[in-house]
């Protein structure tokens, strides 16, 4: 089984890379994650889904069950789920920290459902100390918020999932 | 002038001098002429310093001073405010020019990183906010890159005031310290949109005028301009500092420093920041997070994008921090 997080590395690692897709698969468990942005697919236990080849860069880091945190209560790994047609990902414009709240007292920019417009702020990514607030791209509906507060994100890296309106 | 001549037989009466005769008194008179005028021309000229010390703590007048293309040339100053960053933020809404300048003699509101306040109190100090728009600086440094721009702010603050004093050092990332205590803080705030970075707010609080810091903990980590200048004279009380050409400076060294930035990234700066930084070659302790353990190492140098290289204590390869609070070991 695969950590939420390890999931994001590696969807990470097909933006970063511009790959096709990757597909992991281990006894009873397999993931494609399938590059050029959306449509994204996170496939659920299937074994008799048909292999494909292995990918042609570095593997993600190998993953051990032994050492995988247990389940997050986040959707992961086991959850079958889709990407909606009018889904938008906002990604990391640059490397830190991200914060959800403009300060540990205060309450979240935004939460899961919330309907934001352009422009709105939605988080703060900190890197050394430049408090950097993201902005919205677009109007419509929070469908996820991907890292977790307090967490470090990459340059890229997806931060929110939103439903365009 | 008129001398009351009643006044000064008086005086000479109750001085117990011996009596004097009316030639001599007028003499007296001449001379008290003398002395009156001098002393007229004395106070003439201490108005006159008074006037300049006024003028030389009037922020809204900063442009008169300064030496800069763009920092400060747009400018709007207020005697109170919650927060000029809150200010500079909502004027580069409104479409404020690069190099806008928001000052405040005293804020309601002043911030730090993450909710923390900054103490504003209306006692001579420095709080003030420039709009940077990195896309004034054609063909520089990508956006992503300007995370370590909040170091080459304080490279600028350091030598903006090395002028008022020696001995400034900066405490990665970017507080300004004087002997170990805190002069000044930098808030910087960016806006992205789009994965364009808008606008840049660099805050920025200098200790200038206060002499006196509110509780224990404040008093012994914080020190000003002046209360460094009184320790330099041997506990003297010198003179009072104008704000106002501290200002100037700032701005201008504000201004180099950003367009250095804007070309070169970090590495165009390391130079400067390198050899005065507090926590270079000393044992320093990290803030640990739930993510990130804490870790206790010698400063060993800064990396091209600003993060800070620590040699572990215990052994192994050197480690990049990146965004925890960093302490000298002897002072955690």
């Amino acid at each position: 089984m695969l950590t939420y997080e390890q999931i994001k590395e590696l969807i990470e690692l097909v933006g970063r890379e511009g790959l096709q897709g990757v597909t992991l698969e281990r006894s009873g468990f397999r993931l494609h994650v399938e590059g050029k942005a959306p449509p994204m697919t996170f496939a659920a236990p299937a074994p008799s889904y048909p292999a494909e080849p292995a990918p042609p860069t570095p593997a993600p880091r190998p993953v051990a069950a032994a050492d995988s945190e247990p389940a997050s209560a986040e959707p992961a790994a086991g959850s079958a789920e889709e990407l909606p047609e009018d889904g938008h990902i906002l990604t990391s414009p640059i490397v830190g920290t991200f914060y959800t709240a403009p300060s540990p007292d205060s309450e979240p920019y935004v939460g899961v459902g919330d309907t934001v417009s352009e422009g709105q702020i939605l988080c703060i990514v900190e890197a050394m100390k430049l408090m950097n607030e993201i902005e919205s791209e677009v109007a419509g509906e929070v469908l996820k918020i991907l890292p977790k507060n307090g967490q470090p994100v990459e340059f890229g890296e997806p931060l929110f999932v939103i439903r365009v309106r | 002038m008129e001398v009351d001549v009643d006044v000064v037989e008086l005086l000479v009466v109750s001085s117990s001098l011996p009596v004097v005769d009316v030639v001599e008194l007028e003499l007296l008179d001449d001379e008290l002429d003398e002395l009156e005028l001098d002393e007229l021309e004395l106070e003439d000229e201490l108005d006159e310093l008074d006037e300049l010390d006024a003028l030389d703590d009037d922020l809204g007048g900063v442009g008169g001073d300064l030496e800069t293309a763009d920092f400060g040339r747009a400018h709007e100053h207020y005697g109170e405010i919650d927060s000029t960053n809150d200010r500079a933020l909502a004027w580069a809404q409104e479409g404020a020019p690069h190099g806008a300048l928001v000052t405040a003699d005293r804020q309601r509101a002043g911030r730090g990183r993450r909710g923390r306040t900054w103490e504003s109190p209306d006692a001579g100090d420095l709080y003030f906010s420039v709009i940077v728009r990195p896309s004034f600086y054609a063909g520089g440094s990508p956006a992503s890159s300007w995370g370590a721009y909040s170091l080459a702010v304080g490279v600028g603050l350091r030598e903006g005031l090395s002028r008022q004093l020696d001995d400034l050092e900066l405490k990665w990332p970017n507080d300004l310290l004087w002997r170990g205590r805190k002069l000044g803080g930098i808030l910087c705030e960016g806006r992205w949109h789009g994965g364009g970075l808008q606008v840049i707010v660099v805050g920025v609080g200098i200790n200038v005028g206060r002499r006196r810091f509110d509780g224990p903990e404040l008093a012994s980590k914080a020190t000003s301009v002046v209360l460094a200048r009184d320790e330099l004279a041997g506990g003297e009380e010198k003179k009072k500092v104008g704000r106002r050409p501290i200002l100037a400076a700032l701005l201008s060294a504000l201004e180099r420093v950003t367009a250095d930035f804007a070309a070169g990234g970090f590495p165009a700066l390391r130079g400067r920041y390198e050899p005065h930084c507090r926590l270079l070659g000393r044992e320093v302790v990290t803030e640990g997070s739930s993510r990130v353990p804490a870790l206790r190492g010698v400063a060993v140098g800064l990396d091209e994008d600003g993060a800070l290289l620590i040699a572990p204590a215990r052994g192994g390869a050197r480690q990049r921090v990146e965004a925890a609070d960093v302490w000298l070991a002897t002072e955690r």
